[in-house]
Formats: C-alpha cells, sequence, structure tokens
C-alpha cells in the first residue's frame, strides 16, 4: 500500500514537471516565431515607409522595434536551448540541438545584416547626405551650367546621360551606368577643348562631371551590396523558417505527450485508489472476524469512514481513539487517507495549472467531442469570437467558420479523426456580431493512454493583423509596380521625343531659313521691277513658304522647351486661366461674334504657365475651327468623371471632325483639315497632349463632322 | 573536441551547387567524396560524415551554409570553398567557431596576404591548397609588359572578391613594370550588353584588355561583342582562368582566335593521371578543370594533420584539439602533394603556383588542346 503511494507521488511530480515544461516549451516556440515574424514585417515596413515619412522617423519607428524582437527572439531561444537540455522531453526534441544553434546565430544574422541594410540604404537614400540626394544637386548645377553654355548638343547628351540613369534604376544593369561614364567622358573632352567658354563655367563643368561620375559608380556599388543583403535576408529565410515549423510540430507533440501522461497519473490514481479501499475493506473484515463485540462499535466507526471514502469523500478520517490494534489500525487508515487527499490536492493543482494556463493562452484553445462539438474553450476564444464561453458550449465549427470554408473544415475534421496530422492551415471564422476574423488553425486527436480517440483539440491564432498588413504590402507593391511601369512609359516617350528632335529640329535651321527670307525680300524690295510676272509669283510663294517655315520650326522648339521645362506644380485656378487665354486670343476673333460660355471651373494641381499654354491652344483651335459658322459658340466648362476627377472639357460647333481620325490628333504635324481651308502647323494639340501627359492627366476627343468637336482633359 | 568511440567525425563540404560556378564546386565536393572514399570512409576508426551545402558562390551563400555547418558542434573542418567571394565571409563565421577551413580554389589576395600586409579578410584557421592571385596577377603582367611588350593595359572585372582581387594584382604588378592601367571597368556577368564597356576600352588607348570574370558565358559574350570593331581590332586579349572551359571555346568561336588566357599549369604526374581515371570511373565524365588534384591535396594534408595530433582515451574516446590541429597545418612544410611540395605561411597560403598563358589558335579547339598550347610558363619564387 505504501509503494502504492511512493508510486503515485512519483509519477505526480514527473507529471506536474511534464505538464509544465511542455507548455513552456510550446509557449517559447510560439513567440520565437511570432517575434521573428514582427521583426520581418518591421524590416519590411521599413523599408516601404522611408520614403514618405523619412529615415530617422522611420529608423525609430521600425528599424529599433525589429532589433528589439530580434534581441527577445535570440533570447528565447536561448531559454528554449536550456528548457530542453534540462527537461526530461522526447528525443526528437534533444536532437533539435544543432537546430537550435544555427536558429539562434541566423537570428544574430539577421539583426547584424538589418543594421548593415539599413546604413547602405541610409547611404545611398538619406533625403540631407545621402548619395542619391547628392547625385540629385550636381545634376541640377550640371543643367543650370549646360544652359548656359549654350551648346545644345551638350545638354541633349546630358538628357541621355539622365535617361541612362534612370535606366539603371529600373533596370540594374551596370551597362547604363558605363554608357553615362563614356558621355561624360566625352562631355568634358568637348567642355575641356572649348575656346568659347568662360574659364570659370568650364572648372564647375569639369568638377561637376567628375563628381557626376564618381557618384554614380559609388550609386551601383551601394545598390549592389543592398541587393546582396536581400538575398542573405532570404537565405537566412531558407535556414530558419523550417526550424520554426519543426519546432512548432514538436512542442505540440511534447504537449500531447504531456497530456497523455495526465491520462495516465489519474488512471494511475484511481487504481490506487480502488486497490487501498479493497485492501482497507479486507482488512476490517479481518479485524471484524478475529475481535470480539467489546469493539464492534469502533470496528462500525472505521467501516463507516470506509464506506465513506470508497464514495468519493477523502475528507473523512476514521474517529477511533483506543490504544490498542483497533486504535493503531484507525490511525493507519487516518494517516493513508490524509496521504490519499494530498496527493489528489497534488493533482488537483496540476489541472488548475493546465486550467490556468488554457484560460491565460494568447491563442483560442478548442477542445471538441469527436463530432466535432465544442465541450470546452478557453477565454480567448470566446472573446475572438464574440460569444461567451457557455454559449459557445454545445456549439460546433459550422456554426462559426465561412460556409464556403466549413465543407473543407469538416473534411479536415474527419481526417483528424482517423488520425491524420494536418500542417497549420488557414481559414476565416465569424464572430457573433457578423464580422470576420482571419485565423490559423492547427488540430490534433488526443488519444488516451490505450490508444483510443478521447477528444479533438484545436488550437486557433488570430492573424487578422498580419493579414491586413499583407494585403497593404501587396497593395504598395502593386501600386510600386504601377509606378515603375509609369515611368518606364514616361521614359519611352522622353526617348522618343528626343530621338525625333535631334534628327529633325535644330534651332541651327533658323540661320538658313532666316538667309532664305531676308534675300527674297531684298528681291522683292530692290529688285521687282525686274523680274516677270510668273517669277514674282514664284517668288511670293518662296517667301510664303519660308515664314510657313519659321513657324513651324518655332512651335517645334516651344514643344521641345514645354516638353523639358521642369514642371512647378501648385494649386491653380483655372478660371483665372482661361480668362488669360482669351484675352491673348482676342484678336483672333475679332472680327466675327463668337458666344463664349465659361462655367465655373474647379481648381486644380499644376504648372500654371504651362497650364494657360494648353487652354490658349485648345480655344485657339476651337476659334479657328468655327470660322465658317455664322454664329460660333464655344463652351467651356468642368464636371466630375467616374472616379471624381475634374474633367474639363471645350467644346465647340465648328467644322468637328470624323472619329476616325481621332488617333492622330495629338501627333506632331498631324492635320485632319487642309491647311488651304484652316492654318496652323499641326504641333498644337501634340503640345497640349505632351503637357497634359507630364502632367500625368489624360486628354481625349468627341466629335463629328460639321457639328462639331469637345476636348476632354484630366489633370 | 572529443568524440566517442562509433560516433563519426564530421566535415562541412562548402561549395557551390547552384549557378554558373556549379560545375567547380561539383567537381571539388565529387573529389573530397572521392579522397574519402579511398579510406573507406574511415579515420582513426571513426565513419566520416560529410555534411554538404551550397554557398551560391556568393558572400550571403557563403555566410548562411557556414552557419548551417558550424551549427554542429561535432564538425572539425570544413573543404571549401570554390569562389572566394564566398570564402569572404565562410572563413570569418568558421574561424570564430575554432574550425579549420582549406580551400582547393579560392584564390584572393584578400583572404591571405596582399603583398605584404595581412589580408582583409584573413582569419584564423583557413588554408587553400590553391595559390594567391597576387602571383597571377604578376603573371600576367609579367606576360603582357615583357614577353608581348605592351604598355597600355585596360582591366575589367565583375565586381567581386575573386575578379577584383585578379585585376588589382594585375594593376599592381603592370604598373611596377611601368605599365599603365588606363582604364578600370566593372561589368555585371549576366548582362547582355557589353558595348558601353567596350567603348570606354577602345577610348582609353588600351593596347591590351586583362578580363577577370567567373562565368565563361560572360567572357564569351564580351569577346564576340568586340569583334568587327575597327577601334578594338589590334587588340590583345588576356583573360582569368574562368575562361580555360570548354564553354568560353564553344561562345567566342573564331572570334577568340589569339585570346590568351591564364590558368594553372596541367599536373602530368602518374597520381594524377590515377585520380583523374578514378573520378571519371566513379562519375562517367572527365574533371572539367585541374582543381581536382588541389582538392585532392587539401583532403590529405587535413586528415594527416587530424591523424598527427589526435589523441585517444583510454575509454576509445578520441580527442582532437581546434588549436593544436590549427597549429599543426600551419607547420607544414615539405608535404609531396599531387600539385607539388606543399609548405603553409603563416597566413595559410599553402599552394605552388605554376601558372600557364596558353594561347587559343583556332576555333573549336578542345580544352586540353588548348591546356597543351602553352606559351609562357610562370612559377612562383616561394
Amino acid at each position: 500500500m505504501l509503494s502504492n503511494y511512493v508510486l503515485l507521488n512519483a509519477v505526480r511530480r514527473r507529471t506536474e514537471s511534464a505538464i509544465l515544461s511542455s507548455m513552456q516549451i510550446q509557449r517559447l516556440v510560439l513567440e520565437m516565431s511570432g517575434g521573428l515574424e514582427k521583426a520581418r514585417r518591421l524590416q519590411r515596413d521599413f523599408f516601404l515607409r522611408y520614403p514618405e515619412i523619412g529615415f530617422s522617423q522611420a529608423h525609430t519607428i521600425y528599424v529599433t522595434e525589429a532589433l528589439v524582437q530580434l534581441d527577445s527572439v535570440k533570447g528565447k531561444s536561448e531559454e528554449l536551448k536550456t528548457l530542453i537540455a534540462s527537461s526530461d522531453v522526447s528525443d526528437a526534441l534533444q536532437d533539435s540541438d544543432i537546430d537550435l544553434n544555427l536558429y539562434l546565430s541566423s537570428v544574430e544574422r539577421y539583426a547584424e545584416t538589418l543594421n548593415e541594410s539599413v546604413n547602405l540604404m541610409t547611404v545611398l537614400a538619406d533625403d540631407e547626405t545621402g548619395l542619391l540626394a547628392r547625385l540629385s544637386k550636381v545634376s541640377g548645377a550640371l543643367q543650370v551650367d549646360l544652359a548656359r553654355s549654350g551648346v545644345d548638343a551638350w545638354q541633349k547628351v546630358y538628357a541621355v546621360m539622365q535617361l541612362n540613369e534612370k535606366d539603371y534604376l529600373i533596370t540594374s544593369r551596370r551597362s547604363y551606368i558605363q554608357s553615362t561614364y563614356n558621355l561624360a567622358a566625352t562631355l568634358m573632352y568637348e567642355i575641356e577643348v572649348s575656346a568659347a567658354l568662360p574659364d570659370d563655367l568650364k572648372e564647375r563643368l569639369l568638377e561637376n562631371l567628375t563628381a557626376y561620375s564618381l557618384l554614380a559608380n559609388a550609386v551601383v556599388e551601394q545598390d549592389i551590396a543592398i541587393r546582396a543583403k536581400s538575398r542573405d535576408f532570404e537565405l537566412q529565410a531558407q535556414s530558419v523558417d523550417p526550424i520554426s515549423a519543426d519546432l512548432i510540430v514538436l512542442a505540440e507533440a511534447e504537449v500531447l505527450r504531456a497530456q497523455e501522461q495526465v491520462v495516465q497519473t489519474n488512471r494511475l490514481a484511481t487504481v490506487a485508489l480502488v486497490a487501498i479501499t479493497v485492501v482497507s475493506l479486507l482488512l476490517m473484515n479481518s479485524i471484524a472476524y478475529v475481535l470480539n463485540k467489546s469493539i464492534t462499535q469502533n470496528v462500525i466507526r472505521l467501516t463507516k469512514a470506509a464506506g465513506q471514502m470508497r464514495a468519493g469523500n477523502l475528507n473523512v478520517s476514521a474517529p477511533v481513539e483506543s490504544g490498542d490494534e483497533l486504535g493503531e489500525l484507525a490511525g493507519t487508515f487516518n494517516d493513508m487517507a490524509a496521504e490519499l487527499r494530498a496527493s489528489f490536492d497534488a493533482l488537483q493543482k496540476v489541472e488548475q495549472r493546465y486550467r490556468a494556463l488554457f484560460e491565460s493562452s494568447n491563442d483560442a484553445v478548442f477542445i471538441m467531442d469527436l463530432e466535432g462539438v465544442y465541450l470546452m474553450v478557453n477565454r480567448r476564444a470566446a472573446e475572438m469570437l464574440g460569444y461567451s464561453v457557455a454559449e459557445m458550449i454545445g456549439m460546433n465549427p459550422s456554426q462559426v467558420v465561412l460556409p464556403q470554408e466549413y465543407e473543407d473544415s469538416r473534411k479536415k475534421l474527419y481526417a483528424v479523426q482517423k488520425g491524420a496530422q494536418l500542417p497549420v492551415y488557414e481559414r476565416t471564422m465569424r464572430c457573433k456580431d457578423g464580422t470576420y476574423v482571419f485565423v490559423e488553425v492547427s488540430m490534433v486527436l488526443v488519444r488516451d493512454a490505450d490508444g483510443d480517440p478521447l477528444h479533438i483539440q484545436s488550437i486557433v491564432r488570430d492573424i487578422t493583423e498580419r493579414k491586413e498588413a499583407e494585403e497593404q504590402i501587396r497593395l504598395l507593391n502593386a501600386e510600386l509596380e504601377q509606378r515603375v511601369i509609369e515611368r518606364t512609359k514616361q521614359l519611352q516617350v522622353a526617348n522618343d521625343e528626343l530621338e525625333s528632335f535631334s534628327y529633325s529640329v535644330s534651332h541651327d535651321l533658323r540661320a538658313p531659313l532666316r538667309a532664305i527670307n531676308g534675300y527674297s525680300q531684298i528681291i522683292q524690295e530692290n529688285h521687282r521691277s525686274e523680274l516677270s510676272s510668273e517669277s514674282a509669283r514664284l517668288l511670293d510663294l518662296v517667301q510664303q513658304n519660308a515664314l510657313h517655315m519659321g513657324r513651324l520650326i518655332d512651335d517645334l522648339l516651344k514643344f521641345s522647351r514645354f516638353s523639358r521645362q521642369p514642371l512647378k506644380k501648385q494649386t491653380v485656378n483655372p478660371n483665372q486661366l482661361v480668362q488669360q487665354a482669351l484675352q491673348i486670343l482676342e484678336t483672333q476673333c475679332a472680327d466675327r461674334p463668337i458666344v463664349f460660355e465659361v462655367g465655373e471651373l474647379a481648381p486644380c494641381q499644376g504648372d500654371a504657365s504651362l497650364l494657360l499654354q494648353v487652354w490658349v491652344n485648345l480655344l485657339s483651335n476651337a476659334i479657328k475651327f468655327t470660322a465658317l459658322r455664322e454664329s460660333a459658340r464655344i463652351e467651356v466648362g468642368c464636371q466630375p468623371d467616374a472616379y471624381g476627377r475634374n474633367t474639363y472639357f471645350v467644346r465647340d460647333n465648328g467644322v468637328g471632325f470624323d472619329m476616325q481620325y481621332a488617333g492622330k490628333l495629338f501627333g506632331v504635324f498631324q492635320r485632319l483639315h487642309s491647311t488651304s481651308k484652316f492654318g496652323g502647323t499641326g504641333v498644337g494639340l501634340a503640345l497640349v497632349h505632351r503637357i497634359i501627359s507630364r502632367h500625368g492627366g489624360r486628354i481625349w476627343a468627341e466629335a463629328e463632322p460639321d457639328v462639331g468637336a469637345t476636348f476632354f482633359f484630366t489633370l | 573536441m572529443e568524440i566517442a568511440p562509433g560516433e563519426p567525425l564530421k566535415f562541412g563540404v562548402l561549395q557551390t551547387f547552384s549557378g554558373g560556378a556549379m560545375p567547380a564546386g561539383l567537381e571539388q565536393a565529387r573529389t573530397v567524396e572521392l579522397a574519402v572514399a579511398e579510406r573507406q570512409n574511415m579515420l582513426l576508426g571513426h565513419p566520416i560524415q560529410l555534411l554538404v551545402e551550397d554557398d551560391a558562390c556568393s558572400a550571403e551563400g557563403g555566410a548562411n551554409g557556414a552557419l548551417r555547418i558550424v551549427a554542429d558542434p561535432q564538425v572539425i573542418a570544413i573543404f571549401g570553398t570554390n569562389c572566394s567571394s564566398a570564402a569572404v565571409t565562410a572563413s570569418e563565421i568558421m574561424s570564430m567557431a575554432g574550425l579549420v577551413m582549406i580551400s582547393s580554389s579560392n584564390t584572393a589576395p584578400e583572404l591571405t596576404v596582399v603583398g605584404n600586409h595581412l589580408g582583409r579578410h584573413w582569419f584564423p584557421g583557413y588554408f587553400r591548397t590553391s595559390w594567391n592571385d597576387t602571383e597571377t596577377g604578376r603573371a600576367a603582367a609579367m606576360f603582357a609588359a615583357q614577353q608581348l611588350g605592351l604598355h597600355k593595359a585596360a582591366v575589367l572585372h565583375a565586381g567581386d572578391s575573386y575578379t577584383k582581387g585578379l585585376t588589382d594584382a594585375f594593376t599592381k604588378a603592370f604598373t611596377e613594370l611601368d605599365g599603365q592601367v588606363v582604364a578600370k571597368i566593372a561589368v555585371d556577368e549576366d548582362d547582355p550588353n557589353f558595348l558601353p564597356a567596350l567603348e570606354t576600352i577602345a577610348r582609353s588607348g588600351a593596347e591590351m584588355v586583362f578580363f577577370s570574370l567567373s562565368q565563361p558565358g560572360a567572357g564569351g559574350r564580351l569577346v564576340l561583342q568586340a569583334q568587327g570593331q575597327h577601334a578594338l581590332a589590334n587588340l590583345v586579349w588576356i583573360g582569368g582562368e574562368g575562361m580555360l572551359s570548354e564553354a568560353f571555346i564553344q561562345d567566342v568561336g573564331s572570334a577568340g582566335v589569339g585570346v590568351y588566357i591564364l590558368g594553372p599549369g596541367s599536373p602530368s604526374s602518374l597520381e594524377n593521371m590515377q585520380l583523374r581515371d578514378q573520378y571519371r570511373q566513379r562519375y562517367g565524365e572527365t574533371p572539367p578543370s585541374f582543381y581536382y588534384s588541389f582538392t585532392y591535396d587539401a583532403v590529405s594534408l587535413l586528415f594527416g594533420a587530424i591523424e598527427s595530433v589526435a589523441s585517444r582515451d583510454k575509454d576509445g574516446t578520441l580527442r582532437i584539439g581546434r588549436q593544436a590541429l590549427r597549429d599543426a597545418m600551419y607547420a607544414t612544410r615539405g608535404y609531396e602533394g599531387l600539385t607539388g611540395t606543399i609548405d603553409c605561411n603563416r597566413f595559410g597560403d599553402c599552394g605552388v603556383a605554376t601558372l600557364n598563358v596558353v594561347r587559343m589558335e583556332r576555333a573549336g579547339m578542345s580544352v586540353e588542346q588548348l591546356h597543351a598550347n602553352v606559351v609562357y610558363i610562370y612559377t612562383s619564387s616561394r
């Protein structure tokens, strides 16, 4: 009997220790995994947010916190290592020692790499002292000085250098930067040998071109180092993530192992109790048989106490106070009962601690019967779903899982019933108030000591916050991608224009044209009498065409200038711009009545001088193409589009055009009407299109022949 | 460290098993396997266990691979890496863990010693049976300046420790020989467009270009894109040993005629031939380079050092002092290996530099034919 007590106590102590250490292991493993995930999220947020909120603030908010998290993960993994070494855990967990070494060193390296990566980013992109900021400053100075030099060819070379720089930022190919060096070398050579350039300008240009090349090189080196760090992070994740996943599985198995030990201990306690009770009864019967009636009363008391004990009352004691053997027997019985009571108290405490851990868990825990009906849920589970614990008992997953996911949940429950081990999976759960939470679920079958299924335990973690952060990052990534696409488009457009201009137009064309015009004028004025009438007519034609060509060149140069002029965005009042445009165009419509209807135009963000040109060109077009109307009508207005953006328009009742040619409207030199009917160079709308594009807006037209045309644009 | 009876002796094998440098990594890992198999997978009565990791031929790959290996406290030493850029980080991690690491193809000077200065990436416990690229740079510079009489050179590298280290060594030696390096260019090996780099070379007035790249494909593309360019017509090309490969010969075709390549001297001893045959028999192909000999020497040297410092307790436990092992390695003198007589200096340089300059005479030469067409031989003065 006494050996039964000793055994019971030993098992109780071991069980208690197993439960505590297994729960502690599980807690550490989950906290390590969560901490690592949080550090990664903070790191991602740092890189996404620093352009918006600045380096130092992003560093304080995200990096410092990420390093704190990593330090905590490191501390916990060291604690886990010690705990595993000192506990009686499974062989599989004992064997994880090497993995834990790697986990620990990888986390340390993660913190180092994060610091290095942030330092590299600071050197590259700090708002004040970063290489990119310095490059931009040198670029600005170069641009100004090259414009001062008055040599267009140099400015064009420099524009190509900047395009190369942007191409590098998009593609990360060094050959673009190498092209830039080559162009910089060409420029430096030409500047050095130029006799026309003032010395101070020459010196400044050479100095800035050298600085530009050095900074561009430093940007490339920094960029390569940053990309290497990104690959480093990926490799670290490849080392750490599988270990993390394995540890979670092992820790869960450890908890199950401890639970099985509880079941075994309970069984052992029951067997011991029955054995003690039976032995006690036998003892009493023997005593009753041997002793005479004088001690019957004491026997009856003893029997009654034993009966109460058998009925489950462990607080009972036998009230026998005689000094004989019966008294000794009753004393032994009472001691045994006290021991038994202490054992059960201890077991109850273990049960209470388990329950406390169950209740204090940050994860929701559901204990289900084999059909999935909730037998027990912790407070976190009830809080997460908005029910009370009492309400949840008796419910089942079909009432809380998203209907379209229920079938899969049912299959998983069935698989677990059959003993399958499922990996952690994600689910959407419906709360009492109709809102949803995203969760990660792990589900295991708990068996009794004989291996028969007892119940199903499901641990559910709320990952709504993580899901939302992932969604936000996805959206940010999508936006970034969109920006890259748009940037590429802008670059392409800029490239095309540059090419077109470098071959077709140069201000040098103006000189010979002026000569043609001037000499024709001299002939007209001084030698007209010597010309035949046919020669005079032909000379008129030469002059008219020279003037037209002059206008074409002027328009093209204007187009070129407006295309490159830096945007100075500010809040602009379009009503004022329209009034200014009408004043400019006053002479164009002075000879005929035109009704202008100008509605209220919403303010916008843009470059006022460029937008004035837009209004001038659109209104000039409307005036021009209503020339054949007796009562011309031009309407200017603003209306919101489907997305709520302001769409401005200019509508006329002029000659209109066939919509099948609408695609040609905005090309340089594209004209839909002959110059004999309506003058112009075919550059006006191209210029409007260019200015609107540079504002990130869109322009389009709707028209009908002989009815009129409407030009719409957004900014 | 202590190894209980029956327990294995563990060694890391950190080589490249992905990307363009994979053939070299595979060759060296296989040779380690071959050398271990030759000993029936046993050393000092214990089975030998190899923990194989990929270093991806990069600093970050080397670091993470090394961390995986040193996580096991029973690992004695690491065979690797084949890429110098991976060794830069792996060496530090190995050193902190108290191990020995021995490479058979790292050549970057910074891993051991640069001239008389300790390399920036030198760490105690690091050794190599390959040579130091200070020698390679000197060999290329001497060939260019003294044999070909060239004075102006452009150098081109890929920005990593190996390729840049080699062009730096060439630059130093060429300048000491009164030559002038007129252009230093870094390229991305996977960039399809080398024309801007070639334009820089053409502008620089260079008579020759010394190009140090890891990937033969990139070298092939470089030479091909120069073909037909008038300004580069008389340029002399000298490539690093990465070009001594079938892939370069195939890619470059007739554009490669006249290109010089610098590489290790071809080991021709009987033992070498036997090892080469064993390799072919076991893996069904000829080793793609001569580094297998250097790997074999690395294994023999390390195992010999372990045997010399190990002691056994009465209960059969084997003891190997980590510092004792390093000391034994540093003390190596006159070891007769397949690649020559090996002495290790205090920086871990154990290799003998016998370098050949070979010339591509015609398109479609085999690697063996190219190896055999030696136009210049360089042996280090060590």
